[in-house]
């Protein structure tokens, strides 16, 4: 199988500063290039996160964000510098170790990427498929324990009842909650989700948004997402991390004393010209897919 | 006043080319119809010799099915029946596995995907027909030599078309699974199978539907089933019997095509993809301004713990853990069993010898070793000029399938036909004239006007007409109904309107039919010499009947040649056009 473009691995400068267990993310001076070397996606971008943080990460569209995100699960690998992913070196691993810290790291797709033909239960187990071994061709070949545990978590987003529909026949909003329940079989330590409810529409954007990261807080999991909506940034995060053109423009703590218009003038250096204003303000640019 | 140069099309280079591709079609056309003696003294012949092919004709009627061969006509049926079903079985089983192996997006490893690739390839080019007569040498006479062919046949189309619906999968869905850490045969199944299942049943039915077609003509060279009892009342000139027969075999396909319509619907019809549209509500969320920093957090974890006990009672509801029994499930699990049920009688049922396999599998390789040629004196004037004539007669009949086609295919469209019986009288004419296996008709023609290339094209001819009506009709259907208003809005005929507002938007997929046509009508060219349809089939069959080994695989390779040369052509002209 192939996982996206493959590296040349490049200078590696390592900061073990830090105690190994501390930080569920680091990143350091990532960059990474496309059609060998025109288009420079991510340019030097260094963060640490801590375990259990909530992290958003903004920024427009082909500011980096899911080029980040890609990398801390291997979907990309760097071009130059390193992630360390769960103290191991994403780049380095080999594809059995690149399948096991998969395993611990969720993705959330905008796209869903569910299998629209499949079950809502038999995508929600496919999450299990890293613990397990060989393919499992009908939900009746995972076990029972299994196919309960996927019933719970169907639950915890409200859609046990539908476990046995075809997925393709839900909307929008419960596809994306279908992927979550899948995000959460995983069990993972970690859950990268990039621009999750950027083809929703507002109303439903809250909901999944409020979702995904309840779910994230009882299990304990450290959260890495990508969003385009302020206001949903603002009410989610602990922290947040602004991008523009592969370099990070703004990183700070969410707390009292950060207000919306802070943040919007944040929004507004990121793009002085305002060209892109229809991004971050027309809900109606954003909500359907 | 303009001047004449503005009223003319300006003439550029890529209009060069394509008057000069049209003028090089017609001359290869009016060359080929010249070489099978179709032109206009040999249509006169044709009625010069009519009172005679009356009289053979008329030697044909009633059709009669003799009540003492009954018994042995039914088990050929049942056997064709199961060469055919267990032969697409086996091209699944093997033609799968293939396909997957030839797409860039499952092995990355280049090697490995040429292996396979070639294998289709080869498979793809070679007639069944061909493997039936060389397998009869190998596996003995009987039902196994046919399955066996009709299965390594069907592996070319199934690997090729498997390898399509691979490569053309969402990888979305995919990467989805990926992410999850899935390995690669978990990916294989979950990111990729499910995702081409809809598109795997649709090929496996229709690689079904033709071989349906195929199956009644192998007997001819002892592949069992019914050909082998056409061939007996051809050669003994039982006509009654010979075209009785023919109309059962006609009857037989009709009502397996109609069993694989309704599977397809039952399996296909239903789109679930519709969703339900929410309108929702534009909310502010953006610029409301309620929302403090944090405070959805510090919000919720108030209310959770006010709820933790609430929602604990809610979540005792026991859950099924097995699929409810819907009608859908149940559909689904009934056609399948079916078919399973199906094709362990299709294998077991024929009684076929596992000593055979064995014994025929084991003589393999040094069959093939005979047949390949050391060297060239197998390559005869004669194998030239009848390869040569292949190619005229598959020309031939292209040409004057697509002189019928083009005008009936409007007839045969619901949104372009004069009225609707017409167009139900047109679809049922249709139907049966695509359910005459080729061969079956050749069989017939050579009954009526006598062997030679002549007989082939007639025979091909109709096959082919049978064969791209409908494709030509479905495309035709397709057509945007708007541009067709807007022709029909400047007062324009039923027959201004059909040229100028519909041809021009279905040109493009009639070419590239039309090309798709000339493959299969050249790869069945190459067989009608069999029976006695001229071509290079004539040469192939006396080789394998007197055992020169050395001809028969230099024929098999010069029919690969050429099939696959005119399939390379086909596809860079369909590239070239499209």
């Amino acid at each position: 199988m192939k996982f996206g473009k493959s590296a040349s691995s490049g200078v590696v400068r390592q900061e073990n500063s830090t105690t190994p267990g501390v930080n569920a993310v680091e990143v350091t001076d990532l960059v990474k290039t496309f059609d060998s070397g025109k288009i420079r996606a991510l340019d030097g971008v260094s963060f640490k996160v801590p375990k259990g943080q909530l992290l958003v990460i903004i920024g427009l569209s082909g500011s980096g964000k899911s080029t980040l995100l890609r990398h801390l699960n291997g979907l990309h690998l760097p071009t130059e510098g390193s992630a360390i992913v769960l103290d191991e070196n994403v780049s380095s691993l080999s594809r059995k170790e690149l399948r096991s810290l998969r395993r611990d790291v969720g993705f959330v797709f905008q796209q869903f990427n569910i299998v629209g033909r499949l079950t809502c239960i038999e995508n929600v187990l496919s999450g299990a498929l890293g613990r397990i071994w060989g393919p499992r061709i009908s939900a009746l070949m995972y076990s029972k324990s299994m196919r309960s545990e996927a019933i719970e978590q169907l639950e915890r987003v409200g859609l046990a009842d539908k476990a046995w529909q075809r997925t393709d026949t839900l909307s929008g909003g419960e596809q994306q909650r279908v992927a979550i329940a899948r995000t959460l079989m995983q069990k993972p330590q970690i859950v990268l989700a990039d621009e999750p409810v950027a083809s929703l529409d507002p109303e439903i954007s809250g909901q999944v948004m409020d979702l995904l990261v309840q779910c994230c807080i009882e299990d304990g999991i450290t959260v890495l997402c990508s969003l385009h909506q302020v206001d949903l940034a603002l009410g989610w995060a602990n922290r947040l991390i602004g991008l523009r053109a592969g370099k990070i423009v703004l990183d700070t703590p969410v707390d009292e004393s950060l207000s919306q218009e802070d943040v919007m003038v944040v929004y507004q250096q990121l793009d002085p010209e305002g060209t892109k204003t229809s991004e971050y303000l027309d809900t109606s640019e954003t909500s359907s897919p | 006043m303009p001047n004449p140069e503005q009223i003319s099309r300006p003439w550029t280079r890529q209009r060069s080319q394509l008057w000069f591709s049209v003028l090089a079609i017609f001359v290869l056309l009016a060359w080929s119809i010249n070489r099978v003696d179709l032109s206009l003294g040999g249509i006169v012949e044709i009625f010069e010799g009519w009172p005679e092919t009356q009289n053979l004709l008329s030697r044909m009627v009633p059709p009669f099915i003799p009540s003492e061969d009954f018994t042995v006509i039914t088990k050929a049926a049942l056997d064709t029946f199961f060469i055919a079903f267990a032969g697409t079985a086996l091209g699944l089983v093997l033609g799968i596995p293939l396909g997957l192996l030839s797409a860039r997006n499952i092995m990355p490893f280049a090697p490995v995907r040429a292996f396979a690739r070639a294998i289709v390839v080869f498979s793809r080019a070679t007639p069944a027909l061909v493997f039936a007569l060389c397998f009869v040498r190998l596996y003995g006479i009987g039902v196994l030599a046919g399955l066996l062919a009709i299965g390594i046949h069907s592996i070319g189309m199934i690997g090729k078309l498997i390898t399509d619906a691979a490569e053309e999968i969402d990888p979305g869905p995919r990467e989805g699974v990926i992410a999850t850490g899935a390995g690669s045969l978990q990916d294989l199944y979950t990111g990729i199978w499910s995702q081409m299942v809809p598109t795997v049943i649709s090929i496996s039915l229709y690689r079904l539907e033709l071989d349906f077609r195929s199956a009644p003509i192998l007997g001819w060279v002892g592949a069992g089933g019914i050909g082998l009892i056409l061939r007996g009342y051809a050669g003994s000139l039982r006509y009654q019997e010979l075209l009785g027969i023919t109309i059962l075999i006609v009857v037989l396909v009709v009502i397996l095509e109609i069993l694989s319509a309704t599977t397809r619907h039952a399996l296909l019809g239903k789109t679930e993809t519709d969703l339900p549209g929410k309108p929702g509500r534009m909310t502010q969320l953006f610029l409301g301004g309620t929302t403090r920093p944090g405070k959805k957090i510090a919000d919720w974890m108030i209310n959770k713990s006010a709820n933790k006990e609430a929602s604990e009672s809610e979540s005792q509801i026991s859950r099924s853990l097995t699929p409810p029994w819907t009608r859908e499930r149940i559909k689904v699990n009934s056609i399948g069993l079916i078919f399973f049920v199906l094709l362990i009688i299709s294998v077991l049922v024929p009684d076929i010898a596992t000593s055979r396999i064995v014994d025929g599998s084991q003589k393999l390789p040094s069959y093939i070793a005979r047949l390949t040629p050391n060297d060239w004196s197998w390559f005869t004037d004669r194998l030239f000029s009848d390869m040569i004539d292949t190619i005229a007669i598959g020309f031939a009949a292209t040409g004057i399938a697509l002189l019928f086609a083009i005008p009936f295919s409007f007839l045969a469209a619901s949104n372009t036909a004069p009225g609707r019986f017409i167009y139900l009288i047109s679809r049922l004419f249709m139907l049966l004239v695509r359910c005459v296996p080729e061969l079956v008709v050749a069989v017939i023609f050579v009954a009526a006007i006598g062997p030679g290339p002549k007989t082939g094209t007639l025979a091909l001819a109709i096959g082919m007409f049978g064969f791209i009506t409908k494709l030509f009709a479905d495309s035709i259907e397709e057509a945007r109904q708007g541009i067709r208003d807007g022709v029909n809005s400047t007062g324009a005929n039923r027959l201004q309107e059909s040229v100028t507002g519909v041809l021009p938007q279905v040109a493009p997929s009639m070419v590239s039919h039309s090309l798709y046509l000339l493959d299969v009508a050249i790869r069945s060219s190459t067989i009608l010499g069999i029976v006695g349809g001229g071509g290079i089939g004539f040469l192939l069959m006396s080789a394998a009947k007197r055992l020169y080994f050395e001809t028969l695989g230099g024929i098999i390779f010069c029919i690969f040649v050429v099939v696959f040369l005119v399939e390379i052509i086909a596809t860079w002209i369909r590239r070239k056009i499209i």
